[in-house]
């Protein structure tokens, strides 16, 4: 069976990575003005590739359960740190706009190295590009 | 794909809930003058839909503002009672001014999440077109 490489295995999880971050800082910039809201966080790629993060069981058959749900593969986290306001909010739009713009960045990446291994594997075939 | 769709949910939630609050702070503001007028206000609170949080956010229910209304001195007013005073409303138009502008740059802020959602999508989808 074709199995993909792992360069485009990495490039897609990249891409889920940044999708699911771009998901949280949605849910913080939306909820930024809601009393008691605390910001939450993914854990950063590094963590999810070295596998310290989020506990996965392993499907080695078609029969079994997923352990997690593929769009909460990563470890959601809550920021402690951060100051709440006086209503219990600890949302702070500034860190959210910055944080989706390391977002947009690796998911940038993310897609130029999958396009980039596409290209690769055209090539290997002999197909112009 | 659908989380990205997702995110386009829940921040047009934002966008809907800031605006619905600017609203009420221009109706708040066009009864500044309106004798007896209470000041509404509303809260923000996350959408839980089955027992999840979809982080998804709505406003509230408008709440009347129970602070003590302005005595305004104009013997002239039909309303005024017997010592010239009537009752004007508790609006005060510092706190509308700054809640439109926190409302505004929440919804900027939201509209900003959006349109970056948008263009993930659309680079995912150049993938496919060529």
């Amino acid at each position: 069976m074709y199995e993909m490489p792992e360069i485009v295995r990495i490039a897609k999880d990249a891409v889920q990575h940044a999708t699911a971050r771009q998901a949280e800082i949605a849910k913080n910039v939306a909820n930024a003005d809601t009393p008691g809201y605390r910001a939450r966080d993914v854990q950063p790629f590094e963590d999810h590739l070295q596998g310290t993060g989020a506990m996965r069981a392993k499907t080695t058959r078609d029969g079994h359960l997923p352990g997690l749900d593929p769009q909460e593969r990563f470890f959601v986290t809550v920021d402690q740190n951060a100051e709440p306001a006086p209503n219990g909010n600890s949302v702070s739009i500034e860190t959210e706009i910055l944080k989706s713009s390391e977002v947009s960045q690796s998911h940038g990446l993310a897609v130029a190295v999958y396009k980039t291994s596409l290209d690769l594997m055209r090539t290997a075939l002999g197909r112009s590009r | 794909m659908s989380s990205l769709l997702d995110i386009m949910r829940i921040s047009s939630s934002g966008l809907d809930a800031q605006s619905n609050r600017l609203r009420h702070t221009a109706e708040n503001i066009a009864n500044q003058d309106t004798p007896g007028y209470r000041r509404k206000r509303i809260g923000f609170e996350e959408v839980v839909q089955g027992g999840e949080r979809t982080g998804m956010v709505r406003t509230g229910p408008v709440e009347l503002d129970p602070s003590a209304l302005v005595r305004v001195y104009d013997p002239g007013h039909p309303l005024a009672d017997a010592e010239g005073y009537y009752d004007g409303s508790n609006v005060d138009l510092v706190v509308e001014i700054a809640d439109a502008r926190e409302a505004q740059r929440s919804y900027e802020a939201n509209l900003r999440v959006f349109d970056q959602a948008r263009q993930m999508s659309q680079s995912l989808l150049d993938l496919l077109r060529r």
